[in-house]
Order: C-alpha cells, then structure tokens, then sequence
C-alpha cells in the first residue's frame, strides 16, 4: 500500500526542489527510492547509431515522410506515439515511461512551466551536437522559453498561430474583437477548440485587460461572463484541431475560433475552401513546437542525430510545409511557397529574444500569485464555461 | 485504486501533490454547483440510454429465442459483429448520418419531408444518447439472451395451455427467469453511458458535457488536479452505484 | 396458424430495424472506406481503392493494427476462460449473499472510470518494476473485459438447471466428460459471446492502453493522437479490414461448428 503511495508521490513529486519540501513535510515515507539518479549524457566521441529512436509528441512531428529517408540509411526504428494533450509526455514519463523516452516535442507553454517548476522531463541539450541549430531563425535561438540557467532544452520545430478559421463563402471576414461573436448572427456559427488557456486569454484581451495571463478571480469571472454571452451561438466544442476542422469541412459550423492554419490544408485536400483571419483589434497568440530529449533517455546518440537531420534547412521547409505551419530555420524561409510564407509574420521571429512569442504568455502561473489566480482556476472556469 | 482513493484527500499545488487529509475535495464534488448539473446531467443520460436500451434488447432477445429460435444465434453474432467496427469510427459514422448536411437530413430533405435541416439532430443531448444506444445495445442483448435460454419452450407452451394471457405470461414466467439479465444489461448500459466521456466529446453540442469529461480533465493539462479528479470519480462512482442498486430492488420487487 | 405468421413478420420486421440501427454506421464505414470524397460525407464521387493503399503503406497504422489484433485475442481467450470460471465458481458458493457480494465486487471495474484504472495500473507496473508495454496492456485489458464476461455468463448461470449435471454424474460420468459433453455445449453461445464482447471491449480500449503501453501503438491509440491532424478515410479502411476480418473468423467457426455437429 505504502508503496503505491509512494509511486504516486512521485508521479507528481518528482522534482529535487519539490521531493525536497515533501520530505520535510512527511517524515514518514523519508525514502523515496523508486527514482534513479538522473544520469549525464556521456557523449560518445563517435555516436553509433541504429536501433530504437521512442517519440512522444504530436502527431506529424516525427516527421513521418520528411525523416523516412533519414531513418532507413541509418537503420534507425522510429517508434512514435502520439499525445493528444501538452502534458502527456509528463504523465507518461512519471507513470512508468522514464527510461524508455527519447524524443518529446513540447510546446512553448507547456516547456516554460515545466522549465519554471524545476519538474524533471527534460535533458539541457548539447548544441555542440546539433550543428545546425546554429541556422534557427535569432528569436528561436536561446528563446526563453527554452532555457533555463543558461542551458538550452529544446529546438524549435515549427510555429505558428491560432487564428480564426472560417468559410469565406458565408462570410467576408471577421468581426474586429472576439466579444463581438455574441452578435446573435453567429447563432449555429462558431467551434471553439477545448482549449482553457487559449480561450480565456482571448477574451480577456479582447475585453482590455492589461495582463491577460495574470487575472484576478473577478476578472476571470469577467471573461466567462464575456464568453457565456457567445455560448448561445456555439455549436460544438471540438476535442483537437483536427476535429475542430472536420465540423468546419462538414458545414457543421462556418467559424473556427483558435484555430490553426493547417486546417485549411486539411479543408482544400476534401475540396473546400477555409481562409483564416483573426479579429482586427484583438489579433490573436503565437504557439510554437520544439524537439525536446527527455531526460534518462535510452537512445540519446539516434535523438541528437534525429533533430540534426530535421533541423537542416531542407527537412525544416518540407514539415513547415506538411504542416502548414511557419518554419524555424532561417534557410528554410527560401524554400517555402510564397503562399506559406504570407501565412505567418515572420518579421516577428527574425528578432532575437523571441519576438512576440518571447514576451506573449498565454498560461496562467501554476499556482495563484498573490491576487492573481493559478491555472487550476483557469480550468474550473473554462469547465464552467462548457458546463452552463 | 486504493493509492487513488488516498490521493483524493490530498491537495494539488503546481505539478506538485501535496500529501495532507483534507475533504475540501469531496467538499466541492458535492457542493459546487457546476459538478452538481453535471452529476444530474450524467445520471439522466444514463437512466435515458437504458430505458431505450433494455427494452429493445429484451424483444430483440425474445424474438430471437422464440421466434427465430435456431436462426436467433445468428442474429445474436451479426448484433454482436457490430460491436468490431471501433467505437471512434462508429462515433464518427453517426456525425456522418446525423450532421445537419449528413445522410439522415439530406434524405428527409430529398422525401420533402423537411425543408430545413433538423438541427438537433447533431451536437445535441440527443446526438448524445442516439450514438451511445447504438453502441451499448449489442452490449445488453448478450446477457438477456443468455438468460432467456434457460426459459424452455416447453415451460411457455404449459403456461399458456393453462390459459395464461402473453402479458401475464411474460410477468410471471419470462421476466423472472430473464432477470439476471435484465440486470445485466441495465448495468452495462446505465454504467457505461455514465462513465463514457467520448461520444459527448464527439457528438455532444455545448449542453452535452458529462462528469466523465470533467474527470478526464482532471487528470490532463496544464493546471489539473489529480485528487480533485479522483474525488469526483469516487463521489460518481458512489451515486451510480446507489442508484444502480435502487433500480435493481425496484426489478426485483416488480417481478416477484 | 395465420396468427404465428403475423408474429414472425412483426419480429423479423422488429429484428431488421433493429439491426439497421446498429449497422447504419458501419455501413457508412464500409462505403467510405471505398470513396473518393475525401470529406466523410455525401455525395459520394467515385470509387477508389487509395484509402487502403494509404492504410497499409503506413508502418504505424500496420504495428498498430498487429498489437491490437493480439491484444483483442488474448483478451477472448483469457477473459473468456477466466470469466467463466469465476462464474462456476460463484455458482459453487452456497452462501448468497457472498456470491451478490462478490458478483458486486468483480462489477467494481466496470464502473470506475478507465483514466482512473489505466494511471493506477501504470503506477502500479512501475512499482512493481515492469517496463511498460504489451504485457502491463493485455493485464489492464483483463481487468476491463472480465466484468463483462463475468456477468453475461453469470446471467446464463443464475437460473442454469444444475440438477442436469447431477444426474449425468450419477451416471458415472467424470466431472470432466460432464462438462465437455454436457456444460460447454449449452452455454457455448454465451460463452463464446462473451468472449467475442471481450475482444470488441479489447479492440476499442485506448485510455488505459494509452498509459501502459509505452512507445507501442493500438489502433485506438493511433486513431485519437491521429485526430490532432484530422480523420481521414484511412481510418475507414483500417475499421473495415478488421470487421472483414473477424466476419471471416465468426464464418469460419460457424462452418466448423456444423461440421463438427454432422
């Protein structure tokens, strides 16, 4: 039994910082021995590769076409499996999957909080062994979502945003602010994407707040009372992007709000035409996907030489492209389709530090923050939200 | 399980779980209005689900034990057989059928029946409770079917030599010895509906969500909270199980 | 006479709505699997074999599709022969209100929701020091399948004729040649039913899969991390060839049990 408690514990205790503050706190369960020692990357002087290569990450991130060559001329064996929310990677790591975990694609938010908690997940990367890392675009290199004591964890794979997504044959664009969707026009119109975070932050921007990030319990309150006001014209809530754009595809909804511009990829390959565009005033929040090593992982020379490979100029534009994303590596910019590049700005990623997506935080603090509410409250909202 | 049920008394800070013993978990599970409707809701679409479910499975399970009687276990393997087709393709077939441009509407609306789209068809409580009947009805037919084979023509062929009426024959004879598997299947479909957190996802609009989702929620993402999510299971758990077992004396006592 | 024929109509009229119910969706499957309109819904354009093609061309989609065709078996074959024990266990038990207890108990699975099952499995294999994988999968399957199998067969057992196989014992036969000539043939329906049900529970699991099984993939597995990206037919295809599959299979057994009966 104390030993089922025990593994619990460290299914969520697994930092040192916090296995700390839990030791003083229960004496009683002082040993925690299930976790081993976090091992060092002992780089080999030459890596040998071949064998096994685990992904955990989003689906098409483990460059399924793009990596094929790659993969077979060093006989490597991609096993993927696919999350289908940002922390599944620590649910599975803590949940037995530690030890047999190589490759993670977290995405920005969730790598910052994780970074910021000090939770293990994540190795600090050898750039030395990722030479072409040096071509990422200046906002990705060092980006501060990625490191942490001045080491870096992860390389950017793609980017993007989380614009409005809607068919241009019902309608010529989108209304200005995304308060304006509770115009009873838009009844039998909108998807919303099951996303807490997102949806909040764009209506609390849309509703002037200085610190979308960082609200107090009335504002919150504010914004559900914002958001319930365009419930009525709500037709479902989609479970992922991918489902959002399949309501879209089947006329079941004209308007995706937060959505990606991927889905319009996905819209023209059935034969219909979705644009995107956000409202005017409020704009919408840049995302972005990077290729992360988790932390004791089995097969560490197959993973560096993995990102290596998908980060040279030529595989970073082939996925940009698969995944109608923006891409991270400044080379591959010459590479994409005209009609790729105007999708996202990238004057906004040639700055160094991040750009927007450096000082644009979507995800509420973990815990509250004085006056400011934690994530936890974010959620009970947004299920508040979906439940009324 | 146990590890889960100790969790429940816990506190979530950050990543981080918080060992203590604590009810203020339980506390909002049972107090808060929003898990409240939700419980409510959840039960409903349960107790809905069966009601449809049990019955048609019953004069399914009845037509194939003596009507069809040989040929009945082939109509049990095909009602079975459409149970291999996945439950999240099936899910999405029914989006296929039910949407408002989907085959149903667009058939009615060829009949002339309709002019506009039926809109509740999709995205609905009802959507909700169409797809899990379709899914959970193969389910219930199996346990009254198997119960009903017990029940020898011969023993029908009596009673009703004795002059009983085919209501009275069925309350007295047919229901008492099919009752194990009426049970059955009203737990099967009553607990599986209940606990399902997919169709809602799927086909459910925005008054569809369950309890199941809400835990699952609980257990996923940024800012979840394991021991809150394991209190509600529980306290889910607890109410279902009642209720469950109210229905089950209420048969009992219908039957005897 | 007349009045029997009017019944059978109504049955077998009641049976075929019932029947297109249930196979609605899987015939919309099945028709898309083989169209060209990409979008899943009417009208439909032409025919194609691509969707297949697509299918099969993906290594994912084939490991995915082989782990879950073993899963679904050792689910039938295990949770058929466990569940059915434990039910003539339960038969044995002279004491009623055990036996409720117990068919109580063994419900418990069923009700508690598989996140909660399939995180305390994985804590639980990690514990214990198994590395995450087919194996931990199959045992949480086990755990999932066998109320099922429990109940359906508990269903035929409660008011099953006991004395029957008294009698045959005091014939002389062994307990053994009583339930092979006598037992098995008459709750065979039941019991291969609930082991069909296991392996359509098995088939159709992802929660509890998604936290055992590692770096493997079930098809379920594949399916919901697919949907970030969107459905396509593929997906149609793949839920076609298993159904043709286990139609061949059910035919199969059929054809062999009336040999074996003539």
């Amino acid at each position: 039994m104390n030993e089922m408690v025990r593994g619990f514990l460290d299914a969520r205790l697994n930092a040192d910082v916090s296995r700390r503050r839990f030791i003083q706190g229960a004496a009683g369960l002082a040993s925690l021995s299930v976790l081993g020692a976090a091992t060092g990357a002992s780089a080999a002087e030459t890596p040998k590769l071949g064998g096994q290569l685990n992904f955990l990450g989003w689906d098409g991130e483990h460059g399924g076409n793009v990596a094929k060559p790659f993969l077979e001329k060093n006989g490597i064996q991609l096993q993927a499996s696919f999350q289908s929310a940002a922390d599944e990677a620590l649910t599975r790591f803590n949940t037995g999957g530690r030890g047999a975990m190589d490759l993670l694609t977290p995405n920005k938010d969730f790598q910052r909080a994780i970074l910021a908690s000090n939770v293990e997940l994540f190795q600090p990367l050898d750039l030395a062994r990722i030479p072409t890392a040096e071509g990422l675009f200046p906002a990705f290199k060092g980006a501060p979502w990625l490191v942490r004591d001045g080491k870096t964890y992860g390389i950017p794979i793609i980017w993007g945003d989380e614009p409005c997504v809607f068919n241009p044959t019902k309608w010529d664009k989108m209304p200005a602010r995304y308060t304006d969707f509770a115009d009873p026009k838009y009844k039998g119109q909108l998807v919303l994407l099951d996303d807490p975070f997102g949806n909040i932050w764009l209506y609390a921007v849309s509703l002037g707040m200085k610190e979308p990030s960082r609200l107090t319990a009335a504002e919150l309150e504010q914004v559900i009372e914002a958001m319930l006001k365009m419930k009525p014209n709500v037709v479902t809530i989609g479970a992922s992007h991918g489902d959002m754009a399949d309501v879209l595809i089947r006329g079941d909804a004209s308007i995706g709000i937060g959505g990606w511009a991927y889905q319009t990829l996905i819209a023209k390959e059935k034969g219909v035409k979705l644009v995107v565009g956000s409202p005017e005033v409020d704009g919408t929040f840049f995302w972005s996907d990077a290729y992360a090593i988790a932390a004791d992982a089995p097969n560490l020379d197959n993973a560096y030489a993995f990102i290596d490979f998908m980060t040279s100029a030529q595989s970073n534009a082939a996925l940009a492209k698969e995944l109608g994303s923006g891409c991270t590596v400044e080379a591959a910019y010459d590479l994409l389709d005209p009609g790729l590049r105007d999708l996202y700005p990238y004057d906004n990623v040639r700055k160094p530090g991040g750009g927007i997506l450096g000082t644009q935080i979507v995800v509420p603090p973990q815990e509250a923050d004085g006056d400011v509410v934690g994530a936890p409250a974010w959620v009970e909202a947004w299920q508040t939200f979906k439940a009324s | 399980m146990l590890s889960l049920f100790v969790l429940s008394f816990w506190r979530a800070k950050g990543f981080e779980l918080i060992p203590d013993f604590t009810l203020a978990n339980y506390e909002k599970a049972v107090v808060s209005k929003l898990y409240r409707t939700l419980l409510v809701r959840t039960v409903l679409v349960g107790f809905v689900t069966a009601a449809i479910v049990v019955p048609i499975a019953f004069a399914l399970s009845y037509a194939m034990r003596f009507v069809f009687e040989r040929r009945g276990q082939l109509i049990l393997q095909l009602v079975l057989l459409s149970l291999f087709s996945g439950y999240l393709v099936r899910i999405y077939a029914w989006r296929t059928i039910l949407g408002k441009q989907g085959l149903l509407n667009s058939t009615l609306q060829w009949l002339g029946l309709i002019n506009e789209p039926l809109e509740f068809l999709i995205y609905s409580n009802i959507a909700v409770v169409i797809t899990l009947s379709g899914l959970l009805l193969p389910l219930a037919v199996l346990p009254i079917y198997s119960a009903l084979l017990n029940v020898s023509r011969d023993q029908m062929e009596a009673a009703r030599d004795l002059g009983a009426g085919r209501v009275h024959l069925i309350r007295t004879i047919l229901l008492p010895l099919a009752m194990p598997g009426v049970r059955t299947a009203f737990a099967f479909a009553f607990l599986l509906a209940a606990g399902d957190f997919v169709t809602p996802t799927l086909v459910g609009g925005t008054q569809s969500l369950l309890i199941g989702n809400i835990i699952a929620d609980q257990f996923r993402g940024i800012g979840s909270n394991w021991p809150l999510g394991a209190a509600l299971a529980f306290v889910t758990i607890a109410i279902v199980l009642v209720i469950y077992l109210a229905v089950v004396q209420i048969l009992a006592r219908v039957t005897r | 006479m007349t009045g029997k024929r009017r019944s059978q109509w109504i049955a077998g009229l009641f049976v075929l709505a019932v029947l297109t119910y249930l196979y609605a969706p899987i015939i919309v499957i099945v028709l898309f699997s083989f169209t060209t309109s990409p979008r899943l819904s009417m009208p439909i354009e032409g025919l194609t074999f691509d969707w297949y093609r697509s299918a099969l061309d993906n290594p994912l989609i084939l490991s995915a599709l082989t782990n879950s065709l073993v899963l679904a078996l050792i689910s039938a074959v295990a949770a058929g022969i466990m569940g059915a024990a434990f039910s003539f266990g339960l038969m044995r038990l002279k004491r009623p209100h055990v036996r409720e207890a117990l068919i109580g108990a063994s419900l418990l699975p069923a009700i508690v929701p598989l996140l909660v099952i399939g995180i305390s499995l994985a804590v639980f294999f990690r514990v214990l020091g198994m590395p995450q994988g087919l194996i931990n999968t199959a045992i949480g399957h086990l755990i999932v399948c066998l109320p099922f199998v429990v109940l359906t067969m508990n269903a035929r057992l409660e008011t099953f004729d006991f004395s029957m196989l008294e009698a045959a014992r005091d014939l002389g036969a062994t307990p053994v040649r009583t339930f092979l000539d006598i037992t098995f043939p008459l709750i065979r329906p039941s019991v291969v039913g609930a082991a069909l049900l296991a392996a359509a529970l098995s088939l159709d699991e992802f929660v509890i899969t998604w936290f055992n099984i590692g770096n493997q993939q079930s098809v379920p597995v594949l399916v919901w991390g697919m949907m970030r990206r969107g459905v396509d037919p593929s997906i149609n295809a793949i839920a076609t060839l298993l159904l043709t599959l286990l139609v061949g299979l059910v035919i199969c057994s059929n054809l062999l049990g009336r040999k074996k009966r003539s």
